[in-house]
């Protein structure tokens, strides 16, 4: 563990406002408040705010309740789950085939709860026998790691779904594992190479994921509804090997997925293309040629927009209008709204905030659009309601790094989904020279970085997972974080290939991040028996 | 007679309840209908909304009086049901707009009629301080609201909430911090 959030003891501090401290925790604490002013403060301020909450008065029952509680037992009318109300599962019928949608519906979207615990979320069998095509091809092997103190809440943390590419490599199955139970909960498209990015939508209905297409350079870009397994081929890409190309862009309402095809034909091209869940149409929504997606933001309103990067040597990114009011395809730079100098804005779950790229971009999609000169990430907070400002007073996202003739040419970045406010950084490239005390590298590429919106340092050096976490020789292919307080990510790793034709290697290492002196822990590695490669983890 | 004035019923129509369970329904409802109302009323900050979460807690409390075996867990076994009632309903509503940014995230008080200078003031602090609830996120107002409004223990929280003890401590910890900003921004602390 290198983090070191202060010395300040605020999880003592927040247990003494209640009285629930042991002897030897109330005695480390009183040490440290004889000499820290910071920590009276919070004692004290913490104290007043529990004094103020416990002082709220109490509203009457209104009058009514207890009539309407006799009314609804004695009716039979009482209260149904939101998720099993009509209209929101579809297509449940009397068939086989519309039965196991209607499980793995329910399955799904039962997800989106909180699962009280590992096993919680219906049993192995339940799930696995009523999908015909795959019960035969389930491989429960998840490997747990033993672990005595293990959290009992880590299925909530667990990816709902992984990617298992396995077999040989001319003989590959992909498929769509249950996170928790580890089980076949989808075939999909035969691939000839390992999943390098997926994205689940927020309404935990499609997975949107991309394959390489063997040896010819190019990527296939999927959709797969996760209920009733149906597919769509969304495109085939030029593979340009770049964090910033490979994005998938689900709206917050999971009614839209934006990405960027490069052309196979013409690489230089590159254009954003839209998928809509409702009809499953698949359409270009810029056709420019220097387009890249960005995230997508969701304004006060409760609506949300698409962004998009033109990218030229000096970026500019424009939020697009509603596209269902639009003749696509679109130009971006049509737009009302335009932000100079920014690159690939991905907005957080409430559009509050962005991180996005500023320096001199290398144009070409065959270079990667990497930076040229000067790159970095910033952070612009406070940006809802008025994001060229926010744009305009961003902070840089590695606060301890000097920006100059050294710089980033690139790296990965994902938000947390829902209302939580993490972000990690993964992938780094920098070009020049490390910038840490030690001469370790940093940034480094075999790191990933982790921190919150809450906090005003964004990524220091020490903000990097353990080392450890990563086994020797391994990298890391992509991040997820888990949709909740507690910080749990989702690292997909990969081991070097033994040749082109060998099957690659990869597992999901679900982590917990710890702060002060404890160790990050390895909560669980997600895996099958057969050899192969498990990832990317994915929540909604 | 039941205190909701639910009426016993032949065993065909009722059959999962018996008669000593109405009986513990009534107990049940009369000790705890104030403080699960009040409770999901600082969580949804809705007083109708709240009404309904809470008549819904008790039907689905009435419907698993079968599945409640140990009376001393009474308490925290009615409160989950509201948490996930409760929960339910913010992620239905968090479909239309997210949660605490709507207008119907925002606080409504219940309508307490007109009273006393003192009491026009409290319910201004009450406004206050609900309104800095209602910025936070569910799970850190949940937190909150466990700890020093019902003053629950690190524990009985966990079992509401399914968290172990240092996950608890953990969470309420970064919703006190919150809870701080929010406040600190009503003048309210510093």
């Amino acid at each position: 563990m290198t983090l070191r959030r202060g010395e300040h003891p605020d999880e003592l501090i927040s247990a003494a406002v209640r009285g629930d401290l042991t002897d030897d925790e109330q005695a480390r604490l009183d040490a440290h408040l004889a000499t820290c002013e910071s920590c009276r403060q919070t004692l004290a301020a913490w104290t007043e705010q529990r004094r103020l909450v416990a002082g709220l008065r109490q509203a009457p029952v209104p009058r009514d309740l207890g009539p309407r509680i006799r009314t609804g037992i004695e009716s039979g009318a009482y209260a149904v789950p939101w998720w099993r109300r009509t209209g929101l599962l579809v297509g449940i019928g009397a068939t086989l085939a519309t039965a196991t949608a209607a499980v793995v519906a329910v399955a799904v979207i039962g997800d989106l709860l909180p699962r009280p615990g590992v096993a919680s979320s219906g049993s192995p069998g339940s799930s696995a026998s009523t999908l015909a095509s795959a019960t035969a091809a389930a491989s429960i092997a998840e490997t747990t790691t033993p672990s005595p103190s293990e959290p009992p809440f880590a299925g909530e943390a667990t990816p709902h779904y992984y990617l298992a590419y396995t077999g040989r490599s001319d003989n590959s199955t992909l498929t769509l594992r249950d996170g928790v139970q580890g089980t076949v909960a989808q075939e999909l498209p035969a691939a000839s190479g390992q999943p390098i990015r997926a994205a689940l939508s927020p309404d935990g209905r499609w997975l949107a994921y991309i394959t390489p297409v063997g040896l010819k350079g190019t990527n296939m870009y999927w959709a797969v509804n996760v209920e009733d397994g149906s597919h769509v081929e969304l495109g085939e890409s030029a593979a340009i090997g770049s964090p910033f190309t490979n994005g998938l862009f689900w709206s917050p309402d999971g009614q839209y997925l934006t990405f960027t095809l490069a052309d196979p034909e013409e690489v230089r091209k590159t254009d954003i293309w839209l998928f809509k869940a409702v009809d499953r149409t698949v359409n270009p929504l810029t056709n420019r040629g220097d387009v890249v997606a960005a995230g997508w933001r969701t304004l006060q309103s409760g609506e949300s927009r698409a962004w998009a990067t033109v990218a030229t040597s000096d970026p500019t990114s424009y939020e697009l209008p509603n596209l269902e009011d639009e003749q696509l395809p679109l130009d971006p730079a049509d737009s009302a709204s335009s932000a100079p100098g920014v690159f690939q804005p991905l907005w957080n779950w409430d559009g509050s905030a962005a991180i996005f790229w500023r320096g001199t971009l290398n144009p070409s999609p065959e270079a990667g659009y990497e930076f040229a000169e000067g790159g970095a990430p910033y952070l612009a907070r406070n940006a809802g309601s008025d994001p060229s400002q926010s744009f305009d007073e961003a902070t840089p996202l590695f606060s301890d790094l000097t920006i100059g003739r050294d710089a980033f040419s690139s790296a990965a970045i994902t938000w947390a989904s829902l209302n939580i406010d993490a972000y990690a950084v993964w992938d780094a490239r920098w070009t020049g020279t490390p910038q840490s005390a030690d001469g370790s590298p940093y940034p480094d590429q075999n790191r990933v970085y982790f921190s919150h919106l809450s906090d005003e340092r964004n990524i220091l050096a020490g903000h990097a997972l353990d080392a450890g976490d990563i086994p020797e020789g391994a990298f890391v292919s992509s991040v997820a974080i888990a949709p909740m307080d507690i910080d749990y990510l989702a690292i997909s790793i990969g081991y070097p290939s033994a040749g082109d034709l060998a099957i690659p290697e990869g597992e999901v290492l679900l982590i917990k991040r710890n702060t002060g002196d404890v160790p990050d822990q390895l909560i669980k590695t997600l895996k099958g028996t057969d050899q192969g490669w498990y990832g990317p983890g994915v929540y909604p | 007679m039941l205190a909701i004035g639910l009426r016993p019923r032949s065993p065909a129509e009722v059959a999962p309840v018996t008669e000593r369970a109405h009986a513990e329904f009534d107990r049940i409802f009369e000790q705890y209908s104030s403080p699960i109302f009040n409770y999901v009323l600082r969580m949804v900050g809705d007083a109708d909304r709240a009404a309904d979460i809470t008549q819904d807690t008790f039907i689905k409390a009435y419907r698993k009086l079968g599945s409640l075996t140990d009376e001393h867990s009474t308490k925290s076994w009615l409160y989950r049901i509201a948490t996930n009632t409760a929960i339910d309903d913010m992620r239905r509503r968090r479909w239309v707009s997210p949660v605490g940014l709507d207008d119907e995230g925002q606080p409504e008080r219940p309508d307490q009629g007109p009273g006393p200078e003192a009491q026009v003031m409290a319910g201004m602090l009450d406004e206050r301080i609900q309104c800095a609830l209602m910025q936070l996120r569910p799970n850190h107002r949940q937190c909150i609201v466990l700890s020093d409004l019902e003053d629950m223990s690190p524990q009985d929280i966990g079992e509401v909430m399914g968290l172990s003890y240092g996950a608890v401590r953990t969470l309420l910890c970064r919703a006190r911090g919150e809870m701080r900003r929010h406040l600190a921004a009503e003048g309210l602390v510093r």
